[in-house]
Protein backbone atom coordinates (compact mmCIF):
# COMPACT_ATOMS: atom_id res chain seq x y z
CA UNK A 1 0.00 0.00 0.00
CA UNK A 2 1.48 3.46 -0.93
CA UNK A 3 2.69 6.14 1.54
CA UNK A 4 -0.28 8.80 2.66
CA UNK A 5 2.08 11.35 1.22
CA UNK A 6 3.06 9.06 -2.16
CA UNK A 7 -0.62 8.59 -2.87
CA UNK A 8 -1.47 12.78 -2.82
CA UNK A 9 1.80 12.84 -4.95
CA UNK A 10 -0.05 10.51 -7.37
CA UNK A 11 -2.96 12.32 -7.40
CA UNK A 12 -1.18 16.02 -7.65
CA UNK A 13 0.44 13.92 -10.61
CA UNK A 14 -2.57 12.98 -12.68
CA UNK A 15 -4.28 16.38 -12.17
CA UNK A 16 -1.64 17.83 -13.72
CA UNK A 17 -1.36 15.03 -16.33
CA UNK A 18 -4.79 15.76 -17.48
CA UNK A 19 -5.06 19.30 -17.21
CA UNK A 20 -1.72 19.88 -19.65
CA UNK A 21 -3.52 17.17 -22.26
CA UNK A 22 -6.86 19.04 -22.15
CA UNK A 23 -4.47 22.23 -23.76
CA UNK A 24 -2.77 20.72 -25.61
CA UNK A 25 -3.75 20.77 -29.49
CA UNK A 26 -5.42 17.42 -30.39
CA UNK A 27 -2.37 15.40 -32.56
CA UNK A 28 -4.37 13.61 -34.83
CA UNK A 29 -3.12 10.39 -36.33
CA UNK A 30 -2.08 12.25 -39.34
CA UNK A 31 0.05 14.42 -36.72
CA UNK A 32 -2.54 17.51 -38.09
CA UNK A 33 -3.49 19.71 -35.14
CA UNK A 34 -6.78 21.14 -35.00
CA UNK A 35 -6.14 24.93 -36.49
CA UNK A 36 -8.29 26.77 -33.12
CA UNK A 37 -9.20 30.10 -33.15
CA UNK A 38 -11.84 32.97 -33.98
CA UNK A 39 -12.38 34.64 -37.28
CA UNK A 40 -14.68 37.49 -38.13
CA UNK A 41 -16.71 37.43 -41.34
CA UNK A 42 -18.62 40.87 -42.98
CA UNK A 43 -20.66 40.45 -45.90
CA UNK A 44 -24.64 40.32 -46.57
CA UNK A 45 -24.52 36.61 -45.66
CA UNK A 46 -21.44 36.58 -43.60
CA UNK A 47 -21.25 38.88 -41.19
CA UNK A 48 -20.78 36.96 -37.92
CA UNK A 49 -18.34 34.30 -36.37
CA UNK A 50 -16.62 31.72 -36.82
CA UNK A 51 -14.93 29.65 -33.39
CA UNK A 52 -13.00 26.70 -34.31
CA UNK A 53 -11.98 24.74 -30.66
CA UNK A 54 -10.36 21.76 -30.42
CA UNK A 55 -13.48 19.55 -30.34
CA UNK A 56 -16.00 22.19 -31.38
CA UNK A 57 -16.92 24.43 -34.65
CA UNK A 58 -19.29 27.31 -33.85
CA UNK A 59 -20.15 29.42 -37.45
CA UNK A 60 -22.82 32.42 -36.69
CA UNK A 61 -23.99 34.07 -39.67
CA UNK A 62 -27.33 36.06 -40.30
CA UNK A 63 -29.34 33.49 -42.25
CA UNK A 64 -27.67 29.80 -40.36
CA UNK A 65 -26.29 29.18 -36.85
CA UNK A 66 -24.30 26.49 -35.84
CA UNK A 67 -23.28 25.90 -32.34
CA UNK A 68 -20.85 23.92 -30.66
CA UNK A 69 -21.25 20.84 -33.02
CA UNK A 70 -18.35 18.09 -32.69
CA UNK A 71 -16.55 17.38 -35.99
CA UNK A 72 -14.37 15.30 -37.86
CA UNK A 73 -10.91 16.74 -38.98
CA UNK A 74 -8.70 16.61 -41.82
CA UNK A 75 -6.20 18.05 -43.84
CA UNK A 76 -6.42 18.47 -47.44
CA UNK A 77 -4.06 18.69 -50.04
CA UNK A 78 -3.05 22.01 -50.57
CA UNK A 79 -2.57 24.22 -53.69
CA UNK A 80 -0.25 26.89 -53.81
CA UNK A 81 0.22 29.13 -51.25
CA UNK A 82 -3.54 27.88 -49.87
CA UNK A 83 -3.94 25.54 -46.97
CA UNK A 84 -7.53 23.26 -47.02
CA UNK A 85 -8.89 22.17 -43.72
CA UNK A 86 -12.14 20.28 -44.03
CA UNK A 87 -14.47 19.86 -40.50
CA UNK A 88 -17.27 17.41 -41.18
CA UNK A 89 -19.25 18.14 -38.45
CA UNK A 90 -20.63 15.02 -36.60
CA UNK A 91 -24.45 15.82 -35.77
CA UNK A 92 -27.05 18.00 -37.46
CA UNK A 93 -28.45 21.45 -36.10
CA UNK A 94 -31.65 22.86 -36.40
CA UNK A 95 -30.96 26.36 -37.88
CA UNK A 96 -27.06 25.10 -38.97
CA UNK A 97 -27.66 24.82 -42.71
CA UNK A 98 -24.30 23.13 -43.28
CA UNK A 99 -23.19 19.35 -43.50
CA UNK A 100 -19.17 20.45 -43.34
CA UNK A 101 -16.85 23.71 -43.56
CA UNK A 102 -13.80 24.19 -45.34
CA UNK A 103 -11.56 26.58 -43.93
CA UNK A 104 -9.15 27.78 -46.46
CA UNK A 105 -5.93 29.90 -45.62
CA UNK A 106 -3.87 31.94 -48.49
CA UNK A 107 -0.83 33.61 -47.39
CA UNK A 108 1.15 36.06 -49.83
CA UNK A 109 4.53 36.91 -49.75
CA UNK A 110 5.82 37.57 -46.07
CA UNK A 111 5.60 40.76 -44.82
CA UNK A 112 2.83 42.16 -47.81
CA UNK A 113 -0.38 43.78 -47.07
CA UNK A 114 -2.83 41.05 -46.30
CA UNK A 115 -0.69 38.56 -46.46
CA UNK A 116 -3.07 36.56 -44.03
CA UNK A 117 -6.29 36.02 -45.21
CA UNK A 118 -8.51 33.11 -44.73
CA UNK A 119 -12.10 32.31 -46.02
CA UNK A 120 -14.63 29.58 -44.80
CA UNK A 121 -16.61 27.47 -47.38
CA UNK A 122 -19.94 25.61 -45.84
CA UNK A 123 -21.31 22.81 -48.00
CA UNK A 124 -25.01 21.68 -47.76
CA UNK A 125 -23.93 18.33 -48.07
CA UNK A 126 -20.92 16.19 -48.49
CA UNK A 127 -21.85 14.87 -52.18
CA UNK A 128 -21.69 18.64 -53.01
CA UNK A 129 -18.69 19.09 -51.58
CA UNK A 130 -17.36 16.18 -52.59
CA UNK A 131 -18.49 17.15 -56.59
CA UNK A 132 -16.71 21.01 -56.26
CA UNK A 133 -20.42 22.15 -56.50
CA UNK A 134 -21.12 25.54 -54.71
CA UNK A 135 -24.73 26.62 -55.68
CA UNK A 136 -25.90 26.24 -52.11
CA UNK A 137 -22.45 26.83 -50.77
CA UNK A 138 -21.80 29.96 -48.43
CA UNK A 139 -18.29 31.49 -49.25
CA UNK A 140 -17.28 33.86 -47.44
CA UNK A 141 -13.75 36.22 -46.57
CA UNK A 142 -12.53 36.46 -43.08
CA UNK A 143 -10.56 38.11 -40.98
CA UNK A 144 -8.92 36.46 -37.97
CA UNK A 145 -9.11 37.81 -34.83
CA UNK A 146 -7.72 35.32 -32.55
CA UNK B 1 16.64 50.62 -26.40
CA UNK B 2 14.71 47.53 -27.73
CA UNK B 3 12.53 48.39 -30.29
CA UNK B 4 8.78 49.04 -30.15
CA UNK B 5 6.97 45.80 -30.45
CA UNK B 6 4.77 45.33 -33.45
CA UNK B 7 0.95 47.20 -33.25
CA UNK B 8 -1.75 44.43 -32.86
CA UNK B 9 -4.17 45.25 -35.88
CA UNK B 10 -7.36 45.47 -35.68
CA UNK B 11 -9.72 42.93 -37.76
CA UNK B 12 -10.83 46.27 -39.47
CA UNK B 13 -7.03 46.99 -40.52
CA UNK B 14 -6.67 43.53 -41.14
CA UNK B 15 -9.59 43.60 -43.18
CA UNK B 16 -8.15 47.05 -44.96
CA UNK B 17 -4.42 44.91 -45.34
CA UNK B 18 -6.75 42.88 -47.85
CA UNK B 19 -8.92 45.50 -49.63
CA UNK B 20 -5.32 47.58 -49.95
CA UNK B 21 -4.32 44.82 -52.33
CA UNK B 22 -6.62 46.70 -54.74
CA UNK B 23 -4.20 49.80 -55.00
CA UNK B 24 -2.02 47.78 -57.59
CA UNK B 25 -3.89 44.48 -58.22
CA UNK B 26 -6.39 45.03 -61.48
CA UNK B 27 -8.26 41.71 -61.54
CA UNK B 28 -10.23 43.63 -58.47
CA UNK B 29 -11.62 45.94 -61.75
CA UNK B 30 -12.36 42.57 -63.43
CA UNK B 31 -16.46 42.95 -63.09
CA UNK B 32 -16.52 46.80 -63.65
CA UNK B 33 -18.19 46.13 -67.18
CA UNK B 34 -21.06 44.14 -65.52
CA UNK B 35 -21.74 46.28 -63.01
CA UNK B 36 -21.48 49.19 -65.48
CA UNK B 37 -23.51 48.14 -67.75
CA UNK B 38 -26.21 46.77 -65.15
CA UNK B 39 -26.00 50.00 -63.20
CA UNK B 40 -26.69 51.90 -67.25
CA UNK B 41 -29.64 49.77 -67.75
CA UNK B 42 -31.21 50.71 -64.50
CA UNK B 43 -30.81 54.38 -64.38
CA UNK B 44 -31.89 54.81 -67.83
CA UNK B 45 -35.59 52.68 -67.36
CA UNK B 46 -36.11 53.91 -63.65
CA UNK B 47 -35.01 58.02 -64.57
CA UNK B 48 -38.70 58.46 -65.70
CA UNK B 49 -40.11 57.70 -62.12
CA UNK B 50 -40.19 61.20 -60.10
CA UNK B 51 -37.53 61.24 -57.47
CA UNK B 52 -35.16 58.74 -58.90
CA UNK B 53 -31.75 59.79 -58.68
CA UNK B 54 -28.72 58.01 -60.75
CA UNK B 55 -27.56 54.96 -58.70
CA UNK B 56 -23.19 55.33 -58.46
CA UNK B 57 -21.90 52.07 -60.27
CA UNK B 58 -19.29 53.08 -57.93
CA UNK B 59 -21.16 52.53 -54.98
CA UNK B 60 -21.91 48.86 -56.95
CA UNK B 61 -17.78 48.11 -57.35
CA UNK B 62 -17.49 49.01 -53.61
CA UNK B 63 -20.25 46.99 -52.11
CA UNK B 64 -18.81 43.77 -54.26
CA UNK B 65 -15.45 44.41 -52.85
CA UNK B 66 -16.98 44.75 -49.20
CA UNK B 67 -19.36 41.67 -50.28
CA UNK B 68 -17.09 38.89 -51.40
CA UNK B 69 -13.24 40.23 -50.55
CA UNK B 70 -12.10 40.55 -53.54
CA UNK B 71 -10.70 38.32 -56.71
CA UNK B 72 -9.04 35.76 -54.46
CA UNK B 73 -11.91 34.82 -52.75
CA UNK B 74 -14.69 32.14 -54.18
CA UNK B 75 -17.71 34.47 -53.68
CA UNK B 76 -15.95 36.98 -56.12
CA UNK B 77 -16.81 34.41 -59.04
CA UNK B 78 -19.97 32.30 -57.29
CA UNK B 79 -22.30 35.37 -55.51
CA UNK B 80 -20.00 38.55 -55.76
CA UNK B 81 -22.83 40.44 -54.04
CA UNK B 82 -23.86 37.78 -51.07
CA UNK B 83 -27.21 37.60 -52.23
CA UNK B 84 -29.39 34.65 -52.92
CA UNK B 85 -27.23 32.20 -50.63
CA UNK B 86 -29.10 29.42 -48.78
CA UNK B 87 -31.27 30.90 -46.05
CA UNK B 88 -31.23 34.68 -47.72
CA UNK B 89 -34.89 35.67 -47.94
CA UNK B 90 -33.34 38.61 -49.95
CA UNK B 91 -33.85 36.70 -53.46
CA UNK B 92 -37.17 35.24 -52.89
CA UNK B 93 -38.11 39.27 -51.84
CA UNK B 94 -36.92 40.61 -54.93
CA UNK B 95 -38.49 37.90 -56.92
CA UNK B 96 -41.52 37.33 -55.36
CA UNK B 97 -43.73 40.21 -56.44
CA UNK B 98 -45.19 41.49 -53.39
CA UNK B 99 -42.23 43.48 -52.30
CA UNK B 100 -41.60 46.18 -55.63
CA UNK B 101 -39.20 43.83 -57.42
CA UNK B 102 -41.57 43.52 -60.58
CA UNK B 103 -41.45 47.32 -61.05
CA UNK B 104 -37.66 47.30 -60.55
CA UNK B 105 -37.01 44.34 -62.73
CA UNK B 106 -37.75 44.21 -66.29
CA UNK B 107 -39.64 40.79 -67.20
CA UNK B 108 -36.05 39.47 -69.17
CA UNK B 109 -34.09 40.00 -65.81
CA UNK B 110 -36.24 38.71 -63.96
CA UNK B 111 -36.52 35.16 -66.17
CA UNK B 112 -32.59 35.50 -65.84
CA UNK B 113 -32.73 35.70 -62.06
CA UNK B 114 -35.53 33.23 -61.36
CA UNK B 115 -33.40 30.69 -63.56
CA UNK B 116 -30.21 31.51 -61.64
CA UNK B 117 -28.67 33.93 -59.41
CA UNK B 118 -25.20 32.44 -59.12
CA UNK B 119 -22.28 34.09 -61.22
CA UNK B 120 -20.83 37.34 -61.39
CA UNK B 121 -23.35 38.85 -64.24
CA UNK B 122 -26.43 37.35 -62.44
CA UNK B 123 -25.56 38.18 -59.05
CA UNK B 124 -24.75 41.87 -59.66
CA UNK B 125 -27.89 42.39 -61.42
CA UNK B 126 -29.76 40.66 -58.36
CA UNK B 127 -27.89 42.58 -55.65
CA UNK B 128 -28.14 46.19 -57.42
CA UNK B 129 -31.83 45.27 -57.90
CA UNK B 130 -32.52 44.65 -54.36
CA UNK B 131 -30.87 47.62 -53.23
CA UNK B 132 -32.61 49.05 -55.53
CA UNK B 133 -36.30 48.15 -54.38
CA UNK B 134 -35.65 48.65 -50.93
CA UNK B 135 -34.87 52.37 -52.14
CA UNK B 136 -37.88 53.03 -53.68
CA UNK B 137 -41.76 53.56 -51.54
CA UNK B 138 -44.38 52.42 -52.73
CA UNK B 139 -48.61 52.69 -52.44
CA UNK B 140 -51.53 51.16 -54.31
CA UNK B 141 -53.59 53.25 -56.05
CA UNK B 142 -55.93 52.97 -58.82
CA UNK B 143 -54.49 52.84 -62.63
CA UNK B 144 -56.65 53.20 -65.44
CA UNK B 145 -56.90 50.64 -68.04
CA UNK B 146 -53.86 51.31 -70.67
CA UNK B 147 -55.91 49.43 -73.31
CA UNK B 148 -58.71 49.95 -72.99
CA UNK B 149 -59.69 54.30 -72.43
CA UNK B 150 -63.70 54.44 -73.00
CA UNK B 151 -66.29 56.36 -70.30
CA UNK B 152 -69.34 53.07 -69.84
CA UNK B 153 -72.77 54.01 -68.68
CA UNK B 154 -73.59 51.59 -66.09
CA UNK B 155 -77.08 51.66 -64.31
CA UNK B 156 -77.31 50.62 -60.68
CA UNK B 157 -79.53 47.82 -59.98
CA UNK B 158 -81.23 46.80 -56.24
CA UNK B 159 -78.61 45.88 -54.55
CA UNK B 160 -75.55 47.32 -56.13
CA UNK B 161 -73.00 48.86 -53.94
CA UNK B 162 -69.84 50.86 -55.29
CA UNK B 163 -67.20 47.77 -54.60
CA UNK B 164 -70.27 45.72 -57.03
CA UNK B 165 -70.42 47.63 -59.58
CA UNK B 166 -66.02 48.11 -59.99
CA UNK B 167 -65.70 44.44 -59.12
CA UNK B 168 -68.23 43.33 -61.73
CA UNK B 169 -66.79 45.90 -64.66
CA UNK B 170 -63.07 45.13 -64.43
CA UNK B 171 -62.94 48.76 -62.57
CA UNK B 172 -61.80 50.17 -59.15
CA UNK B 173 -64.08 52.57 -56.59
CA UNK B 174 -61.51 55.39 -56.99
CA UNK B 175 -62.27 55.36 -60.40
CA UNK B 176 -66.21 55.32 -59.68
CA UNK B 177 -65.71 58.07 -57.55
CA UNK B 178 -63.52 60.75 -59.30
CA UNK B 179 -66.13 59.64 -62.22
CA UNK B 180 -69.03 60.23 -60.48
CA UNK B 181 -67.94 63.01 -57.58
CA UNK B 182 -72.28 63.59 -56.85
CA UNK B 183 -72.76 59.54 -55.74
CA UNK B 184 -70.61 59.56 -53.34
CA UNK B 185 -72.84 59.04 -50.25
CA UNK B 186 -75.71 56.97 -51.78
CA UNK B 187 -76.52 55.01 -55.14
CA UNK B 188 -79.73 54.12 -56.07
CA UNK B 189 -81.31 51.61 -58.64
CA UNK B 190 -81.91 53.08 -62.12
CA UNK B 191 -79.00 55.55 -61.56
CA UNK B 192 -76.61 55.61 -64.27
CA UNK B 193 -72.52 55.63 -63.04
CA UNK B 194 -69.66 56.78 -65.55
CA UNK B 195 -67.08 53.98 -65.48
CA UNK B 196 -63.71 53.60 -67.12
CA UNK B 197 -61.84 50.15 -66.65
CA UNK B 198 -58.95 50.47 -64.02
CA UNK B 199 -57.07 48.32 -61.59
CA UNK B 200 -55.36 49.08 -58.46
CA UNK B 201 -51.36 48.24 -58.24
CA UNK B 202 -48.59 49.01 -56.61
CA UNK B 203 -46.41 52.07 -57.61
CA UNK B 204 -43.35 53.74 -56.89
CA UNK B 205 -44.56 56.79 -54.86
CA UNK B 206 -40.22 58.10 -54.31
CA UNK B 207 -36.89 56.87 -53.69
CA UNK B 208 -34.48 57.61 -50.99
CA UNK B 209 -30.85 58.30 -52.08
CA UNK B 210 -28.67 55.07 -52.25
CA UNK B 211 -25.62 55.98 -50.03
CA UNK B 212 -22.91 53.79 -48.38
CA UNK B 213 -24.93 54.44 -45.08
CA UNK B 214 -28.26 53.32 -47.24
CA UNK B 215 -26.95 50.07 -47.92
CA UNK B 216 -25.45 49.51 -44.50
CA UNK B 217 -29.14 50.05 -43.27
CA UNK B 218 -31.02 48.23 -45.98
CA UNK B 219 -28.38 46.03 -47.72
CA UNK B 220 -26.27 44.27 -44.62
CA UNK B 221 -27.51 44.80 -41.80
CA UNK B 222 -25.87 42.62 -39.29
CA UNK B 223 -22.09 43.94 -40.11
CA UNK B 224 -21.45 47.23 -37.61
CA UNK B 225 -18.48 48.23 -39.56
CA UNK B 226 -20.06 48.64 -43.16
CA UNK B 227 -20.67 51.86 -43.82
CA UNK B 228 -16.95 52.46 -43.08
CA UNK B 229 -15.90 49.68 -45.37
CA UNK B 230 -18.13 50.96 -48.34
CA UNK B 231 -16.51 54.25 -47.76
CA UNK B 232 -13.58 52.94 -47.44
CA UNK B 233 -13.70 50.84 -51.06
CA UNK B 234 -14.57 54.00 -52.36
CA UNK B 235 -12.12 56.64 -51.27
CA UNK B 236 -9.24 54.07 -53.30
CA UNK B 237 -11.11 54.49 -56.33
CA UNK B 238 -10.01 57.23 -58.95
CA UNK B 239 -12.68 60.51 -58.62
Amino acid sequence: MPEPDAEMNFHIAAAIICVLLARVPEARADGNSVPAGIWQGGGRACAGKLEITQRTLSWRTPFSRCVGLPFKFSEMGAKVGIGRTLFTFERAMPGCLFASVELLRKSGQAGQAGDERWEVIGYRSEAERQAGRLDDALACPLVRIK
Amino acid sequence: MSPAPPKIKTPYEKWQDTINLAKTDTRWNQHDILISATVLEFNGRLANFTGYRALDKKLIKAMVWVESGGPDNTAWNQRPMQIGNAGDPGLAALLGGKEGGDLILSAAQKTTLKASASGPGPNILAGTAYLLMRAASYAYKSIPDAQDGKVYDVPVKSGDSLEKIAKANASTVEMLKSLNPTALVIIKPGQVLKLKKASVQQVITGWTAITADFAARRYNTRDPMYKQKVEYCLSLMPK
